[in-house]
């Protein structure tokens, strides 16, 4: 008997210890969700779509992408712009564009699986994802071509998709814009995104997109001895949905801001920014933005250390306030001091560029911060410090914020001046012939903007200027620092033959340069006008090549099929 | 002893253990154990800013300007700024352990023990992070380090971990020869943590009280974590020795584990183990001078590991975060978004690390020598992978049971002890190595530049990296080399730069492997690439020396590595102050600098500082260091006796106070190339021991 009550002492007081313990090990995650109990509700795929926001381009992106081209000369030079570079294993575009592809995926491929009575309510959400998607596949189309098509969300077994060849080039855009028109399907209209999700993607963007695209790849066939008519008609018929709809309009506040305006809108905040107490609330030219706020999410500018300098072929490009290039132009003050030149400019000259011995005021240093209750102290001269400031004696404060951080100007993705840019880029390149009329539903508002008078078929011929040319170059001014000119080059054809001149600066022969003592003790290598180089002619090169870079060699090495673009074996 | 002479710098730490076991009655023993620890540790809340530009700035900079202010140059900030005026942080750790264990022994030789044991590990901090102001050389405020947006906050952890442990041990002898051993038991873990932090911005209303409390309500944030695990094993050993002189045993477990998927939580070890004592021989008696003990012993085992993987990895996790500004963008609402973690790893379960074991242990000469010496060969057969597959995944895979690593190595421990006369000294020394291979994998894996995790036939860790040829000298011979390439090299190479091999003489320099075909020609996708070893310790070894002379004793503990192969990673372009380049780089007048030339161009310095055998890159950073050192004094017994004490004895112990290594600069050999790091700190320390 007293055995049995030791055993069963025993064996009670074991189990009591034992029992202490709770956990099995069939465990879930405490502080997650579950993908398999996720995407039920509408909101859960808001949440889901917001990701994609994260994602869009910002300030530091888009100048690094004017680097690569003619009208920037990076501090040190560009290997894509002097098109040195090789072949490398790995390329970030690449891989953020497909993992933007799986994820925009995913919200397509749940909303076609949820029930019924939300599909309506989500139908929003699958409209964005569409949007980014085709977003993505435009990137990946600029860069590289004919990509892999992947329509579905992969997993490790799908080994046809993983290990496939590319998809032609065709089939790219043909799969972008049939996402784009069923995002345009799917997508509200400005006016009907609620007050809580402004900053959404709207119709209107989506049009804007689409007729980007459309204008894209119709150039980029027709200056390839390709149809891009269709094309070129979807870019006109989309853009003019936008222009036709009236929700957006240029900025242009010359009545509070003077001939500043144009600068202070790209700044535009939600503290004091400008002296006329203008913020963000008072734009309606963006379409599309990288929203960014003072204490949610502030914006990082580029500093203006170490900033790109801004190449003599940009600075001429701006005309002379009777619209008439530089050459031709009788208002043209020449170059003979530091300044002249600016003089009797298209407005944004001197809204994107800062003219020698003037005043600014920046971000940082402190002392350089505006101050609001004396605005017109302080600051600090621009004084052509030549190896600090600028290299070629220009310089851009495009984007720059006066006031000290934490700053937020949104930064544009799309906004109405390109849309109308597109509308006459494509009217034009469709019948080699712009109307009147047309140029003064589209570019001509851009002019009145900056201070010149209307660009008309008339004016081109009298003048013996080329109405493509002008088109271009109002592109090129307008969009400067927005990411577009590389891509304008490859696509018009003409980046073989603007790509490999000379990056120059300043011409320093028989103007103030060369006189003036202030730069006495500097050199720089001369061309035959006296122009400053900052990179010759015999190294920069652009060959059919390089209108395509080079697959990631490492994923060509993973995936044999996947051949490589043609001159980067 | 402070380590900084900056800034906060405090630690103290106070702990008690309490341990009794005691008989209950006949049949029942209670054991217990309690300890508790207490710690308190206040230091810069921007530690590692201050270790970052400290490790950033040019040693040309003044700490203050000569009005007394933090200085700053340009965009670099001040370091002294982050330890003593960017607010300080106050850590406290508490930890609480106890255990209860009730051994039965109902009847002879069997013992049933049922033991509980929990660990309590709170840690809690609150902070404050104040913007510092600095000035430039002529006292012109020049930058705040918050941007005056002072925050404070707090965090809070707390870990509970328990084991609960049920085992039976029995005990058989028969004719006092044959000795068994059984063991079966069944034990479980459990271990929850939880996490959560709270943080305000200060600047609005002041920073003089650096409490989140008093912060602005407008601006507050928090976050909370919690995670949990728990693993079950039920196990069973027997034993059996024959007269002390041959042993042998087997064991068994059966592990489950709550991070694989079901029906992957559970696996089974196995293991079995021999010895045979020769020194318990009759036959060996004779030689009992010269063999005090040796015994031959041999082991084959498996082992699980679940390691190093997340929690809850096979499933699908959507996580929840971000801020994104959307509505009006006067008054935007925060957005948060989802995302979805990594793919779920279904079919993952146990790594088996099977290892044979074959040793010598041995003492002789009167118990003067002692000799321990083994030989293993390790197979990780199951080891966890990642497999690379083409970036249009869109994300990457989840690890799998996917490679097989065998590890070979040998140790080796020699020690001797004796004296002279009043003289005692003993030496000791261990020297091991360990090469290990990729023998499978579920790829073939590329090699790429730099160092490479797994790659099918090559150790893990494998370093590849170009040929270094010299530095271009002069315009001839940079003419001849830049007319060899098409591609790979910068456009722009000036004398003073490097050359690399052209391994497969293609006239492309490719961050690819140089393979070759089974015609012995270079295969297409050949590059340039070569291994240049890889990056585990080799030969690493410990010699203990020590003696005392009457009153006197010293002991010395050495510690080094005789083979690491590793690579500068620090690149001039964003350490051009590294005082080790100065006098030591290419220029005309000096050809046969250790560094190439400098340049501003960041394409340039990029392929002239890439991974390469170039002697200023990589470096075998063998080293040797005094870990410790300990001289001691014991007072004459004739003195402490009339104090009643039985042995006072003062010493002195200095911790890292030399080495010698081959690496550029002062960098510490164990941490080689880390420049944003706490300096290499030597320590010394007096201390007195005294015995009642």
């Amino acid at each position: 008997m007293k055995k049995i009550v030791k055993y069963l002492i025993c064996v009670l007081f074991s189990g009591i210890l034992i029992s202490s313990c709770e956990k099995s090990l069939d465990l879930v995650p405490l502080d997650k969700y579950s993908e398999a109990t996720f995407f039920q509700t509408p909101e859960q795929f808001k949440l889901f779509a917001n990701q994609f926001y994260n994602g869009l381009p910002d300030f530091s992106s888009t100048t690094a992408g004017d680097t690569y081209s003619d009208i920037l000369a990076s501090w040190s030079l560009s290997n894509i712009s002097n098109g040195s570079y090789s072949p490398s294993p790995a390329n970030g575009l690449w891989s953020s564009c497909y993992s933007k592809i799986r994820y925009t995926t995913y919200l397509i491929q749940k909303g076609e699986e949820v029930a019924s009575n939300i599909k309506t309510q989500i139908s929003i959400y699958v409209g964005e994802a569409k949007f980014f998607r085709a977003m993505a596949y435009f990137d990946l189309l600029k860069d590289f071509g004919g990509v892999p098509i992947i329509d579905k969300v992969l997993n490790l077994e799908d080994t046809q998709l993983l290990y496939g060849p590319r998809d032609t080039r065709e089939a790219v855009v043909d799969y972008i814009l049939k996402d784009m028109d069923d995002a345009i399907g799917l997508l509200p209209l400005e006016k009907d995104i609620a007050g809580n999700d402004k900053g959404r993607v709207s119709k209107e963007a989506g049009w804007s997109l689409k007729a980007r695209i459309a204008l894209f790849e119709g150039t980029w066939r027709k200056f390839r001895n390709q149809d891009g008519n269709a094309l070129l008609d979807k870019a006109i018929e989309a853009s003019g949905q936008v222009i036709s709809g009236g929700q957006y309009q240029l900025f242009d506040r010359r009545d509070v801001l003077g001939d500043k305006s144009y600068k202070y809108f790209f700044i535009l905040d939600k503290v004091k920014s400008n002296v006329a107490n203008l913020t963000k609330a008072d734009q309606k030219e963006y379409i599309f933005v990288n929203k960014f706020d003072n204490d949610i999410r502030p914006a990082g500018i580029p500093s203006a250390h170490g900033f790109p300098s801004v190449t003599k072929k940009f600075a001429d490009l701006f005309l002379c306030s009777d619209g008439l290039p530089i050459e031709k132009s009788p208002l043209f003050h020449g170059r003979l001091t530091v300044s002249s030149e600016y003089d009797n400019r298209d407005l944004r000259m001197t809204n994107i560029l800062q003219k020698p011995f003037t005043q600014f005021w920046a971000s940082y240093p402190p002392e350089y911060n505006r101050n609001w209750a004396n605005p017109d102290a302080g600051g600090n001269i621009f004084d052509l410090n030549f190896g600090n400031a600028t290299q070629t004696g220009y310089y851009s404060f495009k984007f720059r914020t006066e006031i000290a951080g934490p700053y937020a100007p949104d930064y544009p993705v799309i906004r109405l001046a390109e849309t109308l840019l597109i509308y006459a880029e494509a009217k034009y390149e469709r019948n080699s012939l712009i109307s009147d009329a047309d140029l003064d539903l589209s570019i001509n508002k851009l002019r009145i903007r900056a201070g010149l008078p209307p660009l008309t078929n008339a004016f081109v011929s009298s003048n013996g200027l080329n109405m493509r040319t002008e088109i271009r170059r109002e592109r090129t001014i307008e969009l400067f620092l927005e990411g577009f000119r590389f891509d304008d080059l490859k696509r018009w054809k003409t980046a073989e033959s603007e790509m490999p001149q000379a990056l120059k600066g300043v011409l320093w022969t028989g103007t103030q340069y060369a006189t003036d003592s202030r730069w006495s003790n500097i050199s720089f290598p001369l061309d035959t006008d006296g122009c400053v180089i900052v990179e010759p002619a015999n190294k920069r090169t652009f060959t059919e090549k390089h209108y395509l870079f080079p697959i990631p060699t490492r994923q060509i090495l993973l995936n044999p099929q996947l051949t490589q673009n043609p001159g980067w074996e | 002893m402070a380590i900084m002479s900056y800034g906060s710098n405090y630690n103290k730490k106070i702990s008690g253990r309490f341990k009794n076991d005691f008989k209950v009655t006949d049949f029942l023993e209670v054991n217990t154990n309690f300890s508790f620890q207490n710690q308190k540790i206040i230091e810069p809340t921007n530690y590692s800013g201050m270790q970052s530009w400290q490790g950033l700035l040019w040693p040309c900079l003044m700490p203050y300007n000569k009005y007394g202010h933090l200085y700053n140059f340009g965009s670099n900030q001040n370091p002294i700024g982050f330890a003593s005026e960017s607010g300080d942080v106050t850590t406290l750790n508490y930890r609480i352990s106890g255990l209860l264990a009730l051994v039965f022994t109902p009847f002879k030789d069997f013992k049933l023990t049922s033991e509980i044991s929990s660990n309590f590990d709170i840690s809690e901090n609150d902070w404050a992070n104040l913007g510092f102001d600095m000035y430039d050389e002529n006292d012109k405020y020049s930058y705040n380090s918050t941007n005056n947006r002072n925050s404070a906050g707090a965090n809070y952890r707390r870990s509970r971990y328990t084991v609960a442990n049920l085992y039976a041990n029995y005990e058989y002898i028969l004719l006092d020869k044959h000795r068994f051993n059984f063991l079966a038991g069944y034990s479980h873990e459990e271990n929850d943590t939880r996490a959560f932090s709270a943080e305000r911005r200060l600047g609005l209303i002041s920073s003089e009280i650096p409490t989140f409390a008093m912060g602005d309500s407008e601006q507050q944030y928090n976050g909370e974590s919690k995670a949990d695990m728990s693993l079950n094993s039920a196990y069973a050993r027997v034993g059996y020795d024959f007269e002390h002189k041959y042993l042998i045993e087997g064991n068994f477990r059966y592990d489950g584990s709550s991070k694989f998927a079901k029906g992957y939580k559970w696996a089974p070890f196995f293991g079995v183990s021999g010895a045979w004592v020769l020194s318990n021989e009759k036959f060996m008696q004779k030689m009992k001078n010269a063999i005090d003990y040796l015994k031959i012993r041999s082991s084959w085992g498996q082992m699980g590991n679940q390691a190093s993987i997340g929690l809850y990895d096979f499933i699908s996790q959507v996580n929840i975060g971000g801020r994104y500004p959307m509505g009006n963008p006067l008054s935007p609402v925060i957005s948060q978004s989802a995302t979805l973690g990594g793919m779920s790893s279904l079919t993952r379960s146990w790594e088996t690390i099977e290892t044979s074991n074959i040793g010598i242990d041995y003492a002789g000469i009167d118990s003067r020598l002692s000799l321990t010496l083994d030989f293993f060969v390790k197979n990780n057969k199951n080891m966890f992978f990642s497999k690379e597959f083409p970036q249009v995944l869109g994300t990457s895979a989840p690890s799998i049971n996917g490679a097989h690593v065998r590890t070979k190595g040998w140790e080796i421990s020699i020690g001797w002890k004796d004296k002279v006369g009043e003289f005692n000294y003993f030496a000791n020394l261990n020297l091991s190595n360990n090469t290990n291979k990729v023998v499978e994998l579920v790829e073939t894996g590329i090699p790429s530049l730099g160092t490479n995790g797994y790659l099918q036939g090559y150790p893990v860790g494998s370093i590849f990296g170009y040929k270094f040829d010299g530095f271009i000298q002069n315009e001839s011979e940079l003419s001849a080399h830049t007319s060899k390439f098409t591609s790979g090299i910068p456009n722009n190479l000036k004398p003073g730069d490097v050359r690399y091999v052209d391994m497969d003489g293609d006239g492309k320099l490719i961050p690819q492997a140089y393979q070759l075909g089974p015609d012995g020609k270079p295969t297409v996708t050949s590059g340039d690439l070569v291994k240049l070893g890889d990056n585990g310790q080799h030969y690493l070894f410990g010699i203990n020396l020590g003696g005392s002379w009457k009153n006197i004793d010293l002991s010395a503990f050495f510690q080094g590595v005789g083979k690491w192969t590793v690579y500068e990673t620090n690149d001039p372009a964003v350490y051009p102050f590294i005082s080790y380049y100065y006098g030591e780089v290419w220029t005309t007048a000096k050809p046969n600098s250790v560094y190439p030339r400098l340049t501003q161009d960041g394409t340039v310095l990029g392929y002239d500082f890439q991974v390469s055998n170039a002697p200023y890159k990589l470096f075998n950073n063998r080293y040797i260091r005094l870990k410790n050192l300990q001289i001691g004094y014991t007072l004459p017994s004739i003195i402490t006796r009339k104090v009643m004490l039985d042995k006072v004895r003062v010493y002195f112990s200095g911790t890292d106070l030399w080495e010698a290594n081959k690496l550029p600069g002062t960098y510490d050999p164990e941490k080689p190339f880390a420049l944003q790091a706490t300096p290499m700190p030597r320590g010394y320390s007096f201390g007195i021991n005294v015995t009642l």
